[in-house]
Order: C-alpha cells, then sequence, then structure tokens
C-alpha cells in the first residue's frame, strides 16, 4: 500500500537530506573538506546547525501531532496552550533585563521555565471540579497567551532599540546553537519525550474518538491527556529554550503525514518526527544560503516553503482530516 | 453468575442523585432492555457501570468484582460499550477503528499480534462489515458506522455489552438488521446484553426481561407483557398510550391512543356498526375519529374486529367465539342499537352463522333508522339457498342506502355537523 | 448657586480648553535660540561647538559630555521624540538625522519649529555636519575651524592608512545572537580602516545586517572586536568556546577584544580619533592573555 511505501522510505531520505544540508551554506556550496582548519570549522558549525534544526522539527511535529489528537482539533499546533507566548515574555525579560549579555544560557533557561510556568497556569486554569474539558483548555490557553502576549507587548514597547532588535529576532527562530551544553540537554529533553509520546500511540488513537469512547475500550483518559499535554509541553519548552519560536512546522507536518501514512499514531509519531525534522533542517540550510551572507529568520522559510507543499497535499483531500 | 449486581446504589452528577437506590442483578446471558423516559437516569445506569459515574452510595460489582477496583483494561476486556454514534476527526479505516477496540489488550511495546488481527477480523466478519475494511469510516452511511461501533465492542471480547440507543437513528431495515446481530451474539456467544431504547416495541420484540425506570427508581423488572402495562405506561410516560398484542411476535406492542383530531363533527349522532372478521376495522376507526357514539355487534371473542372495538373503546355485543349468534348475544346487540340513530352493516361474509345479524338491520329499518349496507353482499353469501342477498335486496327496497367507500359512509351518515375550524 | 456655577464653569472650562489646544505656541521671553538635539552624535557636536547652554532638550541616548546629562531635560527616545515633552522645552531648532518626514517630522513642522535634518551617518559625513549644525546656531566662527582640523586629521589617517601593507583581518561583532556586524560604507567599518584593519564585511554593502557565522569563520578574521561585551569574562570565555570556532585565528591566538566604548565605535561624532585610536589599539595589539 502507498501508505507503507512512504512510510518506510522516510528512514532512508533522512541522510540523504542530512547530506543535502551540510552542502547548503554561507561559506559556500557543498560538503566542506575536513583537511583544512577552516573546513572543519565550517564543517563543524553546519553539522551543529543540522543537527539542531532536526531535533526542533521533530520535536515540534511531534508535539503537534499530541496536541491534534488531544484537542481533536485540526488547528492545534505546539503553541496553541500559550506556550509560545510564555516563551517569548521569558526571553524579553532575559534581553531586556540585561541577563542575556551576561551568560547565553539565562534567554534559553528563562524562556524554558516561562514556557512550562505558563502550562500549569492554563492547566489549573482548566481544571473544574478534578475535570478537564477540550474546551476549557483551549479557552484557558488563549487567555493566557494573550495576557502573555500583552506583557511581551509592553516590554517591546519600552525597549530600547538594540534590544528590541533582538527579542525580535529570537521570536523569529534561531538554530545557531551558542553552547553545546545547552543543544545536550535540550536535545535529551526533546528525545526523551518524542519517545514516550511514540509509547502512547495506542492511547491517541483512541483519544481521537472522543473522552468517552477511549474510556469505553480501557483508557485511563485523565492520565492519558494529563501525560499527553505534559509530554508535549515538555517537548516544545525544550526545543523553544534551544531556539526561539519557529511556527508552521507543528502545524504543517502532523497534517501533511496524516495525509500520506494514515492517522495511526503507531505510524504517524516517528513518521512526523523524522519528516519535521528533515524539513526544519532544509529550510534552515535554504535560510543561511539564499541571500548570503544575511540569513532569513527561518521561520520565515518554513511558513513560505510549508505553505505551497502542504496545500499541494491537501489538494488530494482524500485521507486525513475530514472537515466536520 | 451474576454478571451486572447494583447494591443500593445511588449515583448523580455533583452530588444530586439521578438514581435511588437501585438494587438488582442481571445474570449471564440475559438480554436485557432498559426504559423510561428522558431523565429517567437510564444513561446514568449505564455510566455507573462503566465507572464513568461514580455512585454516591452503595456499588456495583461486575462478574463478582468491585468496579472501582478494576483497573480501566480489566474493565474494558469485561464490559464494551456501544453508543449512538461515534464520530472521529480523523480518516481511520473501518479496519483501524474496529483495532482501537483491542486497546486494553494491545501491547504498547509492540505491533498487534497475529491474535489481535483474528479477533478484528472475526468481529467484522460477525458484523458482515469486512468488505468495509479499508474504507476511511467517515464516508460510510448510518448503519453500516453503526455496525462498525459494534465490531469495535467485540473486538473487546467482552463478556457485557450495553447499547446506548444504539439504533435511534437507523432506518428500519438497518434497526432490525443490528437487533439480529445482537441476538446472535446473546444466543451464540453468551453475551449478557443491556440495551437502553426509546424503542418500546424492538424492546419487546427482543428482549427478553425489560427494567422500567422512573424518576430514578426500578417500578417495573420482568417479562415484556409484564412490564409494559398500560397504567404504568400513562403513568411514567405521561401519555396516553394502548397496549396490544403483536401477534407475529407474540409480545406485545405498544402505540399512542387515538388523536380524536376530528374533519367533521357527530357528537350527538349514535351508530351501531355491525361487523366481523376484520371488515369492521377502517369503519369503526373512521366513526370513533369523527367522534360518534359507536356501538357494535354482535361478532365474536378473539374475532378482530372485537379486539379492535375493545381497543377504541367501543362497547360491543360480543358471542363467544366461533359460534352462531345466540339469542342471548342478540337480545344484547339489540339493546345496544335501540338508541342508535343509524346502522351500518360491514362486508363481512355471511354464513348460518351471522345470518342473524341481518335480523338486526331489519329491525333497525322497521323502526325507522338509517341503515347502511355495504355494496356486493351477492360475492359474500355463503348461506344455503343465498338468503342473505335476497334479504339485503329487500333491506335497499325498503329505504336502506348502500355504501362501497368508507367515505362515502361518512357523507351518508345522519346528523353530520361539519366542525369549523 | 450650584446651577449657575455650572453654567458658567463648564463652558468657560471648555471654551478655554478648546483655545488652548488650538493656539500656538507663543514664543518664549528672551528671543534667544533654543536648540533641541534628538540625537546622541548631534548633540555631540552642539556641546564640541561651545552650545551646550543653548541646549534646552536632548534624547535620552544623548549621554556626552556628562555636564548636560544632568541638565538639559529628556524631551524623547532617539528616534522617537515625544512631542508633548518637546513642545514643553519650548525649542526654536530642532536638529535631528532621520525622523520620518511624514510622522513625526511633519508634526514638528506643522507646529511651527524650525527642524534641520543633518546627514551625519557615515565617517566622511562628520566635518560638514559640524558646519551645517554651526551655521544653523550662529556658531561658524567655531564650527569652521573645527570642522577644517577634523578633515584635516582623517585624511592624514586615510594617507596613513592607504599605505598600510599587513592589514589584520578584523570581525567587528555588533551583537552576538544573532550574530550582527557591520559592512561596507557602516561608520565602524571606516573607522577600522583608518584604524590600520580590514572589515572581513566590507564585502557586503550594507551596512548593519545579520551574518551567517559560517561566513565568518570561512574568512578567518584574526581580530574580533565585540562591541556588546564588557569587560566580564565570562562572557568572552563563552565566545571564546563557541562551538565550531575553535579554529579561528582570532579565538585561536586569544584576540577577542571587548570593553570597548561603543559610543566611540557607533556614533559618527566629534570624538572620531579617539575611536580610531581606540581600535588600533585594540586591532594592532598582538595576542595577549586578558
Amino acid at each position: 500500500m502507498r501508505r507503507n511505501v512512504i512510510f518506510w522510505l522516510l528512514p532512508a531520505l533522512v541522510p540523504l537530506a542530512l547530506a543535502v544540508c551540510m552542502a547548503l551554506g554561507a561559506a559556500g556550496l557543498g560538503i566542506p573538506s575536513l583537511q583544512d582548519a577552516t573546513g572543519r570549522a565550517v564543517f563543524t558549525l553546519r553539522i551543529n546547525r543540522v543537527l539542531a534544526g532536526f531535533t526542533v522539527g521533530a520535536g515540534l511535529a511531534t508535539a503537534g501531532v499530541v496536541l491534534q489528537a488531544l484537542l481533536r482539533n485540526p488547528l492545534a499546533e505546539p503553541y496553541v496552550l500559550g506556550v509560545s507566548s510564555g516563551a517569548g515574555l521569558g526571553a524579553a525579560i532575559a534581553i531586556l533585563s540585561g541577563a542575556a549579555a551576561v551568560s547565553c544560557l539565562a534567554t534559553p533557561g528563562l524562556a524554558f521555565v516561562c514556557a512550562l510556568v505558563t502550562l500549569t497556569i492554563v492547566y489549573s486554569l482548566a481544571r473544574s471540579g478534578g475535570h478537564i474539558s477540550i474546551y476549557s483548555l483551549i479557552l484557558s490557553g488563549v487567555i493566557v497567551s494573550s495576557v502573555c502576549s500583552s506583557l511581551l507587548m509592553f516590554l517591546v514597547a519600552i525597549a530600547p532599540v538594540e534590544g528590541l532588535h533582538n527579542i525580535m529576532w529570537w521570536m523569529l527562530g534561531d538554530l545557531q546553537v551558542s553552547s553545546g551544553g545547552l543543544f545536550l540537554a535540550c536535545a535529551a529533553l526533546t528525545v526523551a519525550g518524542m519517545l514516550c509520546i511514540w509509547l502512547m500511540a495506542p492511547e491517541l488513537n483512541a483519544l481521537t474518538l472522543g473522552e468517552e469512547m477511549a474510556h469505553h475500550v480501557g483508557v485511563r483518559t485523565r492520565l492519558a491527556v494529563t501525560l499527553g499535554l505534559a509530554l508535549a509541553t515538555l517537548t516544545t519548552a525544550a526545543v523553544v529554550a534551544l531556539a526561539g519560536l519557529i511556527g508552521f512546522v507543528g502545524l504543517i507536518v502532523p497534517h501533511a503525514m496524516r495525509h500520506l501514512v494514515g492517522p495511526d499514531h503507531r505510524r504517524l509519531v516517528p513518521a512526523a518526527a523524522l519528516t519535521g525534522g528533515m524539513f526544519l533542517a532544509l529550510c534552515d540550510a535554504v535560510a543561511r544560503t539564499l541571500i548570503a551572507p544575511r540569513e532569513i529568520p527561518v521561520g520565515v522559510v518554513t511558513a513560505l516553503i510549508g505553505g505551497p507543499c502542504f496545500m499541494m497535499i491537501l489538494r488530494r483531500r482524500k485521507r486525513g482530516w475530514i472537515e466536520g | 453468575m451474576t454478571a451486572i449486581e447494583f447494591s443500593s446504589v445511588s449515583a448523580g452528577y455533583h452530588g444530586t442523585p439521578v438514581l435511588t437506590d437501585i438494587d438488582l442483578r442481571i445474570e449471564q446471558g440475559e438480554l436485557v432492555g432498559l426504559l423510561g423516559p428522558n431523565g429517567a437516569g437510564k444513561t446514568t445506569f449505564l455510566r455507573c457501570i462503566t465507572g464513568l459515574c461514580r455512585p454516591l452510595k452503595g456499588g456495583v460489582r461486575l462478574f463478582g468484582e468491585e468496579l472501582n477496583r478494576l483497573p480501566a483494561d480489566e474493565r474494558a476486556r469485561r464490559v464494551a460499550v456501544v453508543p449512538q454514534e461515534v464520530d472521529t476527526p480523523v480518516a481511520f479505516t473501518v479496519q483501524e477503528i474496529v483495532m482501537i477496540g483491542r486497546t486494553a489488550s494491545l501491547s504498547r511495546w509492540s505491533r498487534p499480534a497475529r491474535r489481535d488481527w483474528k479477533v478484528v477480523e472475526r468481529a467484522m466478519v460477525y458484523t458482515d462489515i469486512a468488505e468495509l475494511k479499508h474504507r476511511p469510516y467517515g464516508e460510510l452511511s448510518g448503519g453500516e458506522k453503526q455496525r462498525v461501533i459494534v465490531a469495535m465492542a467485540l473486538a473487546q471480547e467482552p463478556r457485557v455489552i450495553l447499547m446506548d440507543e444504539a439504533t435511534s437513528h437507523l432506518d428500519i431495515n438497518h434497526r432490525l438488521e443490528l437487533m439480529q446481530i445482537v441476538e446472535r451474539l446473546n444466543a451464540e456467544g453468551g453475551v449478557t446484553v443491556l440495551m437502553i431504547s426509546h424503542d418500546l416495541n424492538l424492546a419487546a420484540e427482543f428482549c427478553r426481561r425489560l427494567l422500567l425506570l422512573h424518576q430514578g427508581r426500578v417500578v417495573a423488572d420482568g417479562a415484556p407483557r409484564d412490564v409494559l402495562r398500560e397504567d404504568l405506561l400513562r403513568r411514567v410516560y405521561r401519555c396516553d398510550v394502548r397496549v396490544g398484542p403483536n401477534p407475529t411476535n407474540g409480545t406485545v406492542n405498544v402505540f399512542p391512543a387515538p388523536r380524536l383530531t376530528a374533519e367533521r363533527s357527530g357528537t350527538d349522532v349514535r351508530v351501531h356498526v355491525i361487523g366481523g372478521g376484520g371488515t369492521a376495522e377502517e369503519v369503526l376507526r373512521r366513526l370513533v375519529l369523527c367522534r360518534y357514539t359507536v356501538t357494535c355487534g354482535v361478532t365474536n371473542q378473539g374475532d378482530t374486529d372485537a379486539e379492535v372495538a375493545a381497543l377504541l373503546g367501543v362497547e360491543t355485543a360480543m358471542e363467544k367465539p366461533f359460534s352462531p349468534i345466540s339469542a342471548g348475544a342478540l337480545e344484547a346487540a339489540r339493546a345496544l342499537m335501540q338508541p342508535a340513530q343509524a346502522v351500518v352493516v360491514c362486508g363481512m361474509p355471511f354464513g348460518t352463522g351471522n345470518a342473524a345479524n341481518l335480523q338486526l338491520a331489519e329491525e333497525a329499518l322497521a323502526a325507522g333508522k338509517r341503515v347502511l349496507i355495504m355494496d356486493g353482499v351477492q360475492d359474500r353469501d355463503y348461506t344455503p339457498d343465498r338468503r342473505a342477498t335476497a334479504r339485503a335486496e329487500a333491506l335497499v327496497r325498503q329505504g336502506a342506502v348502500t355504501w362501497q367507500h368508507v367515505a362515502d359512509l361518512i357523507d351518508a351518515l345522519p346528523g353530520v355537523r361539519e366542525a369549523r375550524p | 448657586m450650584r446651577r449657575i456655577a455650572q453654567r458658567i464653569i463648564l463652558p468657560v472650562a471648555a471654551v478655554g480648553l478648546l483655545w488652548s489646544c488650538t493656539a500656538r505656541r507663543p514664543a518664549p521671553s528672551g528671543g534667544g535660540l533654543r536648540v533641541a538635539s534628538l540625537a546622541p552624535n548631534l548633540t555631540e557636536i552642539v556641546c564640541a561647538l561651545g552650545g551646550e547652554k543653548l541646549l534646552v532638550g536632548r534624547s535620552s541616548a544623548c549621554n556626552h559630555p556628562p555636564e548636560i546629562v544632568a541638565r538639559v531635560p529628556v524631551v524623547g527616545d532617539f528616534g522617537a521624540p515625544s512631542i508633548e515633552r518637546l513642545l514643553a522645552a519650548q525649542p526654536t531648532l530642532v536638529l535631528e538625522v532621520d525622523l520620518a518626514d511624514e510622522s513625526i517630522g511633519g508634526q514638528i513642522d506643522r507646529l511651527g519649529i524650525r527642524r534641520l535634518r543633518v546627514a551625519c551617518r557615515g565617517l566622511y559625513d562628520i566635518p560638514e555636519a559640524i558646519r551645517q549644525v554651526g551655521g544653523a546656531m550662529g556658531l561658524e566662527d567655531r564650527a569652521g575651524p573645527l570642522a577644517d582640523e577634523l578633515e584635516r586629521q582623517i585624511a592624514a589617517l586615510r594617507r596613513e592608512s592607504a599605505a598600510l601593507t599587513n592589514r589584520p583581518a578584523v570581525f567587528v561583532e555588533i551583537w552576538g545572537d544573532p550574530l550582527t556586524t557591520a559592512g561596507k560604507g557602516s561608520f565602524v567599518s571606516d573607522l577600522v580602516y583608518l584604524a590600520g584593519g580590514r572589515n572581513i564585511a566590507d564585502e557586503a554593502g550594507t551596512d548593519y545586517f545579520q551574518v551567517s557565522p559560517e561566513w565568518v569563520v570561512a574568512r578567518n578574521p584574526e581580530v574580533m572586536l565585540c562591541l556588546y561585551m564588557a569587560d566580564k569574562t565570562d562572557t568572552r570565555q563563552q565566545v571564546l568556546t563557541r562551538p565550531g570556532w575553535a579554529g579561528v585565528t582570532a579565538v585561536r591566538t586569544g584576540r577577542v577584544r571587548g570593553g570597548l566604548n561603543n559610543d566611540l565605535l557607533l556614533r559618527p561624532g566629534p570624538r572620531v580619533l579617539e575611536g580610531v585610536r581606540a581600535l588600533r589599539a585594540a586591532i594592532g595589539a598582538p595576542g595577549q592573555t586578558p
């Protein structure tokens, strides 16, 4: 079946995509040679970015899959519950308070912490009588997101010019890794989150039929929803701390892969992770090569490339999400 | 072995009980129907069995074990639910949906085992959806979707199946189809079935035991003809119903009482109808609807017309079954006929047994009443030397009016006032 | 009594409010020149010309010379002046570098205040800017000699610098994340040239832009000037330990300089020669441990 073919093709495509990414960059096309020092330096820089792009893309896509299953909503994506606004607020505080100039771990650290705090607030707002409803989650996500965005806008308004610029750039996404330790920590969290989400595939399948039906087939729905949200937020917070706010990947890649390999999460989760990683790494390669030596913010590239790609897939419209 | 046991269960939402003091047992292999008006607590009852609603008081046991001690996957292996409809915004195929039913038994760490595929396959064959297995669920018709849901329930390999108005939105064909599957499951597989249905007749037909809930309590529990009683149903459902026998399956049928929405008003006019063998049915019904005061006779007990008359509340003079009309019965009919202004003779066949009914008509004509006799007596005359035909012709010569259709009959009756809206 | 008061006070107040909104600012008593400078380099020029007594307003970024910081009120941020504060300072002349003509610039014009845009973005604009400011403020006698002297010294530096054969490759890192630098035609690039270095970002014709790290690494600068970095050791350490930069000559030899005065290096003003001297010290010195 076509779905099978695509699914087993993906792992084979990954090395190819990585090779293409390594061949693109502002220092010149082609994989840099390891003979001279400059070549080695460029190689190191490129491989760091490619790995970061792959990790971030995989994490965002996986988080998007979970949220679309839990919220049963095609517009769900990793930032829907206010995580992006919270992380942005944390980053803005770090940059404007000067902490970012002191330590390069300040911005990621504060972004991560604020993202987790935001989800905790959203979750506790949505609980009423010990029961979580999907609608109250989305609603409290919107509320908390607006509050964080307003605070962020306030900070932006009073920011001095350089600080403003840096906040804006962070919010557009940046895969430049400033610290190897930071990358390892975030990558470990992301990979752990993705694996746990993959293991939750049967529950995610059942939850797309609705919470009651999932309960009837034997899923502990409250636990599954809470755990799913926690894993999705952890993964998202980790990638946001590493690379800022890169949009589009977490919304579009799950939809596209659902069209191509089907909605069974046992396949969807790994397929989305691999495709999301390749997609973001390629977009980043384009972003840093197209107008070299300048760089386009990677979030711009993901939207410009991903939009038309998704529209092509949507034109078939047979498999995937049925609009109700 | 008791499949489901409720011990003094009171259950509800936010501390307010919807069910009060429910004490009952459902044994393994029973096919039970749960009836009751909206708000009586039927859905809460089901939710107590699946664990979605924690009882405020008392406990529920499933196959001897307390429900709240059972882990979720063990409970799913015992109880399956077939709801009214299942919707998913995602395009799962039928086979994938049925496989979701196996969630409680699937291993998290590996793909579905061969046994899982076999169970799914068997469930799909049982519900006759095997050829739909690769179709997207969202593209199916209502009846097909419902069978998929039943297959998903079967994939859990449950010992109890709960159906929550599972047939409500299906057409008659699919409704019967589904119920036949359920019946087979119960008979061959020994699966205990508890179904909520608003279709009282469907429940009466398929269930051997009915539970009637009213305001959170069980007010009746037993065989259909013991539970579906007019007085009980009128009290619980608060509307006028009639209960009658269903000759095809031996149980009872419930239907609403006739509504008197007369096109024309025949109030104050009394008509006596002579019929038999089902010929008076339409006449009786129409006359009653038009608010005539109707009497009937002589018919034999067990005759369809006698039953219809009883249902409609028409006073009838009756003879013993299969006996010729005796003097006593004739006297009773005469008494009913006396105050009537018109007598209608319907299109029943005439034989020696009921020829005496013609005598009633002759007496009525002599007394000056309007007599209306259905045309074509000669085709229905089974009396020796065709005496009924002669008597009918004599009646017509003396002023009886013939009629062919019920509509002409109504027009020809005396004293009809047009009912002004 | 109350009704009379209402009937009189409210209309009078309304009329007064309307009148004050539409009325022009009356000319300040004294009739002297009152100057508001909306850019830090223009403020420095004004003070270099001895006109600091005439300053009645400055931008929040104007911080030199230090004496004016306490005395002269702030009328807004650099690039975003507050019209109200500006009016309160009652200037007769507003000096600015790049206010948008349509919005704020136009507003100032409509208020009847004289506005002078001084072109002073690059190194070679500075002498002419000095003359322009001097002319507007009536300080031509100071402006002329100062501008001439500056021109002479800049020309001398250019001649010296043109003769240099061994120019170290310099990377000017204006901000670290994202990596931002300045290309050909920017002020700091010209300073680097005069200081004897070669700005590797000169290949790109634009002034301030984000640059891809691998592009910088491929060009292997010998000196890195981190303008945002104070003299704190750990920030420098982070730059030295950036993944992938270990092979860059500047990192290898430790010629990563911080603690530079951004005001000198990013502000085209009369202290330009100080800036060149600071850069010479930063670039020219051989590798040292911090």
